[in-house]
């Protein structure tokens, strides 16, 4: 007995001693412990039609899930190694800042403030928002000017709190706000008419319409309130993580431009043209000196598809919402879509 | 003669103080390490620890504050608004569930089988559904589904009810007020110095301070001032042509109802669910302190004539008392701290006003040890409270 308490004890002793490197020690880096772990945490929305919500199936799909998958794609030529975490507005920093997830793709905006103070990097824009504004189509409101005094349903935590505060502040306006926590009260909220208005990004105006039936003839209104370019996001200070989700997304993009496709990626490896030839890591070293393997926009690709394939399937011509590519269109053909050279 | 001391390993004077030591350097060391490990990692990700953040201007809205408060008040304005919000839901919570509780606690305790058999019902399906789900049901599923604004149900009295909350008129100050205000100050005062008065002469006559008037006389004196009030604002009404103070209705104006005061339907769904919630515990702990008492100090009451509310009032309550206000003191902590559900339903409590600003400032670690050192600091306040009032009490039944 005595013996007994003498080795708890001990214990006792050596349990935090033990501990202790693994409470101070330094992460080796995000990409690291990422390739070690053979499973990459995804921080996602989990409810927003096109960007990150569970289909019929009982999976996770939309744009913002196929950017996950690319980057798992990258390192583990599998899209399907991801542990997705489905986060609210106002846990999705946390979340990220604790380390819980190593990527962040949950339409989230890029601000100076969440850049600097939230501590966040983000990567480069996957889509390019604006907030708008959404009412019954039997309010007869045609501008937003015309909601003086309206009740409005807004998420907290969101660049959409604080833009409608300042919209309606320059115009001289007053809103009562009905400020919640989750999507999906915000939105039920508004279809009972305990708000007058709804506000959020204009894709996710259009993904909320679709959703529900209520709302087919609401009105979206044309103003758009702010500029929100989305971009995922990973946790400041960790500059070799933060160039390779860049680079899967610039290797989407750049897939586009060069015209790289999930059905041709196979044959366009055999391609004479230098600039395929270096995208799909037949040359040159750019994976390695990244930290992944050469090929890994090869396995983007042949996985996930190019960003014109992601943005089509979600939220393009092969979806419910049909949406123009407008600003997120590629470079050569009027939009913001631009990936530096790969070389 | 002594006995010689037993080695170290064998002294269980040592080995009781040497655990202890060992027990206290260990915990002092896990506390160290998780401190350092955080204020590491912190650093590493260039985020700072200070409160300076609480001074800038928070450029988001809340949506019901008691204080002003506008999108250029401070963060730490906008907390401290959650905060008074927070006291606002639990202070009322705590006098409404109080009241339920105690009649659905005496209730239990009938002779009347109806009655018995509603409070128990009440007691055990609101005692047993999580508080959450009640709190979604109260909000969504009743106050959410009140007639919407342009079809609001209209009472007698100027009363609105809607799903944008309910509108009732309110008192409203004209020119009178100030005067009336005035006058009423007066005469409060000058009623507490003879009180005051009255109370020192009783004393010096040999009256023991905690000697209760009897009810006829409490009863009395509440009736002699209520009607001397009632008069005197009357005489007042009939000598200035003018109430002292005019009534604001609520108006449909625009995309609301104007004027009056209201309640949202979400400090209303927060509110009916936690003091039903916590009037269902109350009511146990009123019934087993009750039923703590003795039979026989009923029945001796009744021998020596008492009647029934008599002896409830001067025999039964206060020794029950004793029984109540300890665990009526951890229903009351429950409910203050159970307010921080409040987040599920879209009201501005400091927990929802807290994650606001940890969202839009990044502060997550200083925002959450504020929140935690609040509650700490209410739920302290409320059991010192408590505990004097609990002190008191076993003075004044011994």
């Amino acid at each position: 007995m005595k013996r007994l308490s003498g080795f708890a004890l001990a214990l006792l002793i050596v349990i935090p001693l033990c501990a202790a490197p693994a409470l101070a020690a330094e992460p080796k880096g995000i990409l690291k412990k990422v390739l070690q772990r053979g499973v990459l945490h995804c921080g996602v929305n989990g409810k927003l039609s096109g960007f990150g919500f569970l289909d019929p199936e009982g999976r996770m799909t939309g744009f913002d899930i196929d950017i996950c998958r690319a980057v798992a794609a990258a390192l583990f030529d599998d899209p399907e190694k991801i542990r997705y975490t489905p986060l609210s507005a106002p846990q999705r920093f946390t979340a990220l800042q604790s380390g819980e997830i190593d990527l962040l793709s949950r339409n989230t905006t890029w601000t100076i403030s969440r850049d600097s103070r939230v501590g966040l990097d983000f990567a480069p824009v996957v889509f390019y928002d604006g907030q708008g504004m959404m009412v019954m189509s039997d309010l007869g409101v045609a501008r937003i000017d015309e909601l003086d005094g309206a009740t409005i349903c807004v998420q907290t935590g969101t660049t959409t709190e604080k833009n409608l505060t300042d919209y309606f502040r320059n115009r001289g306006l007053s809103y009562e706000p009905v400020v919640t926590q989750d999507y999906e009260t915000s939105v039920n909220a508004f279809l009972k008419g305990r708000c007058d208005a709804f506000t959020t990004d204009r894709s996710g105006l259009l993904a909320t319409k679709v959703k529900y039936p209520a709302l087919a003839d609401a009105l979206i209104l044309d103003e758009v309130m702010s500029k929100e370019p989305l971009a995922p996001a990973v946790v400041q200070g960790d500059s070799q993580w933060h160039d390779l989700v860049s680079w899967v997304i610039y290797g989407l993009i750049e897939a586009e431009e060069l015209g790289v496709t999930s059905a041709n990626v196979a044959q366009k490896r055999e391609s004479t043209d230098l600039n395929i030839r270096r995208l799909l890591g037949v040359e040159d070293t750019f994976g390695e000196d990244l930290g992944v393997t050469n090929d890994f926009i090869y396995r983007i690709i042949r996985h996930v598809g190019n960003y014109g394939e992601i943005y089509d399937r979600h939220l393009g011509r092969n979806s419910p919402f049909n949406l123009p590519r407008g600003l997120n269109d590629l470079w050569t053909r009027g939009g913001l879509m631009y990936a530096p050279p790969l070389r | 003669m002594n006995a010689p001391d037993p080695p170290l390993h064998r002294n269980p004077k040592f080995l009781r103080g040497a655990a202890q030591a060992v027990f206290a350097l260990v915990f002092v060391y896990l506390v160290s390490a998780m401190l350092h490990n955080m204020v590491v990692e912190l650093d590493k990700r260039n985020l700072p620890l200070g409160f300076d953040f609480l001074g800038q201007p928070a450029g988001f809205t809340i949506s019901e504050t008691i204080i002003p408060f506008d999108d250029r008040s401070a963060y730490g304005w906008a907390f401290l608004a959650g905060i008074v919000n927070t006291l606002q839901v639990s202070g009322l919570g705590i006098v409404l569930a109080t009241t339920i509780g105690v009649i659905v606690g005496v209730s239990r305790l009938s002779k009347n089988f109806l009655v018995r058999t509603l409070a128990t019902t009440y007691v055990e399906i609101l005692r047993n559904i999580p508080l959450l789900v009640q709190l979604i049901v109260w909000y969504t599923v009743v106050f959410l589904n009140l007639p919407p604004l342009r079809r609001s149900l209209s009472l007698p009295g100027g009363v609105q009810i809607n799903n944008r909350g309910v509108y009732f008129p309110w008192f409203a100050a004209n020119d009178q007020t100030r005067t009336w205000l005035m006058v009423c100050a007066v005469a409060a005062l000058t009623g507490a110095v003879a009180w005051w008065r009255v109370e020192r002469r009783r004393r010096a006559n040999g009256a023991i301070r905690t000697e209760g008037r009897s009810w006829a006389q409490s009863w009395g004196m509440a009736a002699a001032w209520m009607l001397g009030s009632v008069a005197f604002i009357t005489a007042g009404w009939a000598l200035t042509g003018q109430p002292p103070f005019g009534m604001d209705y609520p108006v449909l104006k625009g995309f609301n109802f104007r004027g009056g005061a209201s309640v949202s339907p979400e400090f209303a769904a927060l509110l009916t669910g936690l003091t039903l919630y916590t009037a269902a515990f109350i009511a146990e702990v009123v019934r087993a302190g009750i039923q703590a008492v003795d039979k026989g100090q009923g029945e001796a009451a009744a021998a020596l004539g008492l009647g029934r509310l008599q002896s409830l009032r001067h025999v039964i309550l206060p020794q029950a008392m004793r029984v109540i206000i300890p665990p009526m003191v951890n229903q009351y902590l429950n409910l203050t701290k159970n307010s921080s559900l409040a987040v599920a339903i879209a009201f501005p409590d400091l927990v929802a006003v807290g994650n606001t600003i940890i969202n839009q400032s990044g502060n997550a670690v200083q925002m959450m040890v504020l929140i935690m050192g609040t509650y700490l600091v209410i739920s302290l306040a409320i059991s010192w409270l408590m505990n004097r009032f609990n002190q008191r009490f076993r003075l004044a039944g011994r």
